[in-house]
């Protein structure tokens, strides 16, 4: 071993390294689920309380129970989708997976306790509607993580756009229009940088 | 006879990381363990045969662990480094440092 061959060496197992580190975050696909997901339910939402369609109250019962339903079976095909992409358990992808698992548990915790309160007294309860700043505060939280980790701009930008839709949430509070705005929000941060992201995903190996 | 502190000592290199291809493996699985073979197939530019030779190397010391599993209807290894492997790696890097700054 001399010293040119060693520096070959160390040369190729830092490129292999660092393949490793940049290893393209696969979180795109869940991104642009549950931005198209959360966009549409958010507009059909303002389009019941505006009456655009004239659509009675129950419609909102049909909406969010279809959010549920498409959004439990969607987040399952996903995870089934993404076994066999390389570089899944990088720094990068796991705090990803961690970070967005978290805020899922937190949002279940809300808004289950929201649905078993409202089953439990059969009435509505005023949660819901005051619940946009802190979905905006998770995915801004996921998406600055996710971002920063794997050094992906476009994701640490929505995550600023997401906080700052936490400031949109609060001051169109108790308005229709603030359902608009949220689904307007949801499809330009998330369902945007999750495009971004698919776009540089690498093929699937075996 | 092999000394520890001389950093020129050849014995005190790990011969069963110190090959070209494993160098690649052990690298790739320090930041993404478990790697799927294909995918370590891919970043290491090594035939099925000749990784999976290298592969059984490591796993004979105890530096990776293979798991097979079926994702569907096809068969899938996932190679993982484990906690021997990483140290062992580790020490290959000082190793490393220490000859190169010898050198110097």
């Amino acid at each position: 071993m001399n010293q040119s061959s060693l520096h070959e060496d160390i040369a190729y197992v830092r490129d292999l390294a660092e393949a490793g580190q940049k290893a393209p975050l696969l979180g795109g696909r869940f991104l642009v689920f549950w931005g198209a997901l959360t966009t549409t339910a958010y507009f059909l939402h303002y389009a019941i309380a505006a009456g655009l369609y004239g659509w009675p109250d129950i419609a909102y019962a049909w909406v969010w129970g279809c959010f549920i339903a498409s959004g439990i079976l969607g987040q399952a095909l996903l995870v089934y989708t993404i076994r066999n992409k390389p570089g899944g358990n990088s720094a990068g992808n796991r705090a990803e997976a961690t970070v967005w698992m978290a805020g899922g548990f937190a949002l279940f915790a809300y808004f289950g306790t929201l649905i078993a309160k409202s089953l439990a007294t059969g009435e509505p309860v005023p949660g819901f509607e005051s619940s946009l700043p802190l979905v905006f505060a998770i995915y801004g939280t996921g998406l600055i993580t996710s971002g920063v980790m794997a050094n992906t701009k476009a994701l640490t930008y929505a995550g600023a756009g997401a906080f700052a839709m936490i400031a949109a949430a609060i001051w169109f509070d108790g308005t229709t229009e603030i359902w608009a705005v949220a689904s307007l929000g949801m499809f330009l941060t998330v369902l945007l940088p999750g495009l971004v992201l698919i776009r540089n995903e690498p093929k699937s190996v075996v | 006879m092999s000394d520890a502190t001389n950093p020129f000592d050849h014995a005190q290199i790990d011969d069963v990381i110190h090959g070209r291809l494993r160098l690649g493996i052990m690298a790739y699985l320090s930041t993404v363990s478990p790697a799927i073979f294909g995918e370590l197939k891919e970043k290491v530019g090594a035939t099925d045969g000749n990784l999976s030779t290298h592969l059984r190397k490591l796993e004979d010391a105890g530096y990776v662990r293979q798991e097979k599993r079926f994702v569907g209807r096809r068969p899938q290894t996932r190679v993982f480094l484990t906690d021997t492997g990483r140290k062992a790696w580790l020490i290959w890097i000082d190793r490393m440092q220490g000859l190169m700054r010898a050198a110097e």
